[in-house]
């Protein structure tokens, strides 16, 4: 075949470029809604409540609660408060009311359809934040699946009736990522500093910012938290704060060790003392081996960010990514407790790791194409790649099992010691903390990697160099 | 991000001459000469499609025109022409090759698995009860109450439908005419207490009703996300039952029933 037919063969027929995009982008649109259909139709059942009324009066109706005492210029810490609310503790920072001080002028039914409605609408906006900003292809499609199968989990479900916080969160987490990766580190940082708010935990991303020298970042934390502190002590008092925390530590006694308390504290308490022989008391060796652990973890974490910070505050803003995704999951992790419904907190790191991964792995199959590399840099390459989605994989499937599994099997096995629920008991409770030990360990392999690869390339700079 | 250079607006002749030649001449077409690369280009000109575009440019470089083109135009036939030329290297081509065959395989194997996969039998069925506990879930929309069992949904809120705690309860499956059974899959309540009520619970198999056999027990507990499958050796069978043979009294709960065959 000569030239000219070559190329005639090769152009003609062929859909113009942009059609083909077209196309291929209503393909991928109708196969997310065709799989978010199959998803919804059988997890949108579980979202009506019988009782309207009664619907979603569990944990965040507290912070709504809250904000009513505070319009009435009541406090929820003290015991006029408490007994008004007719409860034993007010489970969240005295700041956590400030954001539901609009929903306070709404009814119960309302207020609270419209805050778990809000979890929702939160869970979509955070995956398409991360799909457009990591130029995931096809956003759209992949933020309705994504969204939808998440719905279909547990996860959601247990945000939904009983309405959590986490989502609001993460959400915070995620938004603070996009401005800290433009370069606006205040506003970054007030982002954080929302989350702070709803629950402490976020201030190690805080801290993230401190070490890195991410000064404005750092400010805009502290300024958001403090200032909606100060505006709640305000009716609440300073003296609110001490009794949140001695609140705490009296429900300490009994989730710490808890079956479901998929954090380092209770995954440390129950090597200690398994939980099938019995309820897990908090216990001061399991604490301070937690305690060092974690320490462990964060110094270990920022030794491997701290090129990246370095860079970040630099030259390159987006050189943050890797250790925002290792620091914020790191953030829920060490806390006290996690329960099921903090997975979503996982969905930025595991958006990060995977572009990560997958960006590193496409560029060398390029240059592998295009004969600039070996087939043994992309069968490394590859294998990363494979880590990294099998890891996300097992996350997948360990956030989609049966949140009643491990209480479910705890109370069987109470009842009958056989092997297989036994057996059952510990796959459910391990299910619990799957998801954050792997998705830790993957930021931790996607940093590794990159501080090799910078080690690598500075002895070829080195080795090149002339004498 | 460092912006894109802006594109000139007014090229000239030679300019646009040289990103055809430059799109002509990458890989596809392996004579290298200047003849071969002026003929290619006059062949990339020829195959724009666009009239409007395909015109104006021609004008322009034979001089007929004054005015040089739009930069949009420009842009448009560069793209064009770069999508047209073929860059691929041998490895690529390679990659692709295997790509598709890898996606054919897999379709294939999707489509065999399609083929041949058991149906379930119990879809939309009569399902009957020794007796139906208080807190069934009411009926699916224009479905009887305990439809639900049957209706497709694995994973419901809480059940789809719950015995009185008495001795030998059971829930039963009428496939409407005798069938080919290969197996049968049960799925738990999904909220709680999973195998506490229902234990040991088995499956029996009839033609006629009358006369049952037994395919399978379990005394172990069993969950949504891993439900209890019954082989059943591809036996005839038009009810299905699940009872447990306990004296004592015993409560079955479930989500679904799935009786699969060919």
């Amino acid at each position: 075949m000569d030239a000219k037919a070559a190329f005639l063969a090769h152009a003609r027929g062929r859909i113009p470029p942009r059609m083909a995009a077209r196309l291929l982008e209503l393909f991928a649109l109708a196969v997310a809604l065709y799989g978010a259909t199959r998803f919804l139709a059988v997890a949108l059942p579980k979202y009506l409540p019988k009782d309207w009324a009664a619907a979603h009066d569990f944990d965040a109706i507290i912070d709504w609660k809250g904000a009513r005492l505070f319009l009435n210029g009541e406090s929820p810490f003290s015991p006029e408060g408490l007994a008004e609310l007719n409860v034993q503790q007010f489970g969240h920072p005295p700041s956590a009311p400030f954001w539901f001080i609009p929903l306070g002028v709404f009814e119960k039914p309302l207020a609270a359809e419209l805050m778990s409605l809000s979890v929702c609408v939160c869970l979509v906006v955070h995956i398409w934040l991360c799909a457009k900003e990591l130029r995931f292809p096809f956003p759209v499609a992949l933020t309705i699946l994504l969204s939808a199968a998440l719905i279909a989990t547990d996860v959601m479900l247990i945000h939904f009736v009983y309405i959590q916080l986490s989502e609001y969160i993460a959400l915070a987490y995620v938004i603070g990522w996009l401005r800290l990766r433009r370069g606006q580190d205040f506003s970054g940082g007030m982002a954080v500093g929302v989350g702070i708010t709803f629950k402490l935990f976020p201030g190690l991303v805080a801290l993230l910012f401190l070490v890195g020298r991410k000064w404005k970042a750092f400010a805009g934390a502290c300024t958001m938290f403090l200032g909606v502190s100060a505006v709640m002590a305000t009716t609440f008092g300073v003296r609110a704060w001490p009794l949140f925390f001695k609140m705490q530590n009296d429900v300490l006694a009994f989730w710490l060790g808890h079956v479901r308390n998929a954090s380092l504290q209770g995954i440390v308490h129950r090597l200690f003392a398994p939980i099938c022989l019995g309820h897990v008391p908090p216990n001061k060796i399991a604490i301070r081996t937690a305690a060092a652990l974690g320490f462990l973890l964060v110094a270990t974490g920022f030794f491997l960010s701290w090129p990246d910070l370095k860079r970040a505050r630099k030259e390159d803003p987006r050189a943050i990514d890797m250790p925002f995704a290792l620091f914020s999951a790191l953030s829920a992790f060490l806390t006290a407790w996690v329960w099921e419904h903090y997975a979503v907190i996982l969905i930025l790191p595991a958006f990060l790791v995977f572009s990560q991964l997958f960006a590193s792995f496409w560029a060398t199959l390029r240059a592998f194409l295009d004969e600039r590399t070996s087939l043994r840099k992309l069968a490394l390459e590859a294998l990363s790649f494979g880590i990294g989605f099998a890891g996300l994989a097992v996350c997948g499937k360990a956030i989609s099992l049966n949140a009643a599994g491990a209480e479910a099997f705890l109370d069987l096995w109470g009842t009958r010691k056989d092997a297989t629920v036994h057996r059952l008991l510990h796959y459910y409770e391990v299910g619990k903390y799957l998801p954050w030990l792997v998705m830790i360990a993957l930021c931790y392999f996607c940093l590794i990697r990159a501080r090799l690869a910078e080690r690598a390339e500075r002895r070829a700079r080195i080795a090149t160099a002339p004498t | 991000m460092r912006a894109p250079a802006p594109l000139d607006a007014r090229l000239s002749r030679a300019a646009i001459r040289e990103l055809l030649l430059i799109v002509a001449g990458l890989r596809n077409i392996d004579r290298p000469e200047p003849e071969a690369l002026q003929e290619a280009a006059a062949w990339v000109l020829a195959d724009l499609r666009a009239p409007e575009l395909r015109d104006g440019l021609k004008a322009y470089l034979d001089g007929d025109a004054a005015a040089p083109p739009p930069v949009s135009t420009l842009v448009a036939v560069a793209s064009h022409l770069a999508a047209l030329v073929d860059t691929r290297t041998p490895r690529e081509l390679a990659l692709k090759r295997a790509t598709l065959l890898v996606a054919l395989v897999l379709c294939a194997g999707f489509g065999i698995k399609l083929a041949f996969r058991a149906r379930n039998f119990a879809l939309g069925r009569t399902v009957t009860a020794s007796s139906t506990c208080p807190y069934t879930p009411p009926a699916p929309y224009r479905s009887k109450r305990l439809g639900r069992a049957v209706d497709g949904v694995r994973d419901e809120k809480t059940f789809a439908v719950c015995t009185n705690k008495e001795v030998r309860p059971w829930i039963q499956v009428d496939l409407a005419k005798v069938r080919t059974v290969s197996d049968v899959v049960v799925y738990p309540r999904t909220e709680c207490c999973f195998g506490q009520a229902d234990l040991p619970l088995s499956v029996e198999i009839s033609k006629d009703d009358k006369k049952y056999t037994p395919i399978g027990t379990t005394k172990v507990p069993f969950t949504s996300d891993s439900p209890w499958t019954v082989e059943a050796g591809n036996r005839q069978a038009r009810y299905v039952r699940l009872t447990t043979k306990t004296p004592e009294a015993r409560s079955i709960v479930i989500s679904e029933i799935e009786v699969h065959g060919r």
